[in-house]
């Protein structure tokens, strides 16, 4: 009887160890994946990096509007990136890690 | 014979000393990149080149600045702004005084990579150096990040 009930807890145990695994909220992972149905490929942390940084300069006010940040992420992907690859990682990055900044883009689409 | 062997013997000994003597000299690229050596840019210019063609060097430097004490900070923008007032011998022979001498540098004992955006890597320095010249000779913002 006692060994039923410890094996009964041992299972419920593991199960618990089991559903926890999967469990894992990185943003920079996410950003990444969504970079990808772009096209987009290169080092996460160096693409994790532009995107905050991206972000940082729309907040900080060197980047003024969507274009000039636009500019700023297509110097920083690789030779064969398109204008339009740029745009989609500014999307991203805002989404990702500015989501304050969404006007910014709107903005643009309103022009 | 004795004379002639003894000689053999002297030569030998000074052919393999001399090569000891292996001072650290500074190149026209060493400790100093060339580019850095040789630009007309303001210290503002550059920075705010690197700062958009070299965003995560620019960051990592910046993170490092504003992690150390406000004199300090002080100490390190007065001396690159001090370097960079220097024509291109001053900062050959700098170059030079840095690499002969690892306590030359004074700004380097309270912050080792105090310019490490200016000095560490050549094909920052190239690509920063590229640019410089299209941006205002001066612009505060660069320190603030």
């Amino acid at each position: 009887m006692r060994y039923a009930k410890s094996s009964v807890l041992a299972s419920i145990m593991t199960a618990a160890v089991a559903l926890a695994a999967p469990a894992h909220a990185d943003p920079d992972v996410d950003f990444a994946n969504e970079l990808h149905t772009y096209g987009i490929y290169g080092p996460k942390d160096y693409n994790a990096w532009i995107g905050k940084i991206t972000c940082q300069r729309l907040d900080n006010g060197l980047d003024q509007d969507a274009d000039m940040s636009a500019k700023f992420v297509f110097r920083q992907l690789g030779k064969d990136a398109t204008t339009a690859q740029a745009w989609a990682f500014l999307g991203s990055a805002i989404d990702s890690y500015c989501p304050e900044q969404r006007p910014v883009l709107a903005a643009v689409a309103q022009q | 014979m004795i004379k002639a062997s003894i000689a053999t013997a002297v030569v030998s000994v000074a052919a393999v000393a001399l090569p000891a003597v292996a001072s650290a000299d500074a190149s026209d690229d060493y400790p100093i990149p060339n580019r850095i050596l040789k630009t007309t840019c303001t210290v503002d210019q550059y920075m705010a080149a690197v700062r958009d063609v070299e965003p995560i060097y620019y960051q990592r430097y910046m993170i490092d600045y504003n992690n150390r004490p406000p004199d300090i900070q002080q100490g390190a923008r007065d001396r690159i702004y001090w370097f960079f007032s220097l024509d291109y011998a001053g900062r050959r022979q700098y170059s030079e005084d840095t690499a002969t001498n690892v306590y030359y540098e004074q700004m380097a004992t309270h912050w080792g990579n105090w310019a490490k955006l200016f000095f560490n890597n050549e094909g920052v320095a190239a690509h920063g150096t590229d640019v410089c010249a299209t941006y205002p000779p001066d612009d505060p913002s660069v320190w603030n990040w």
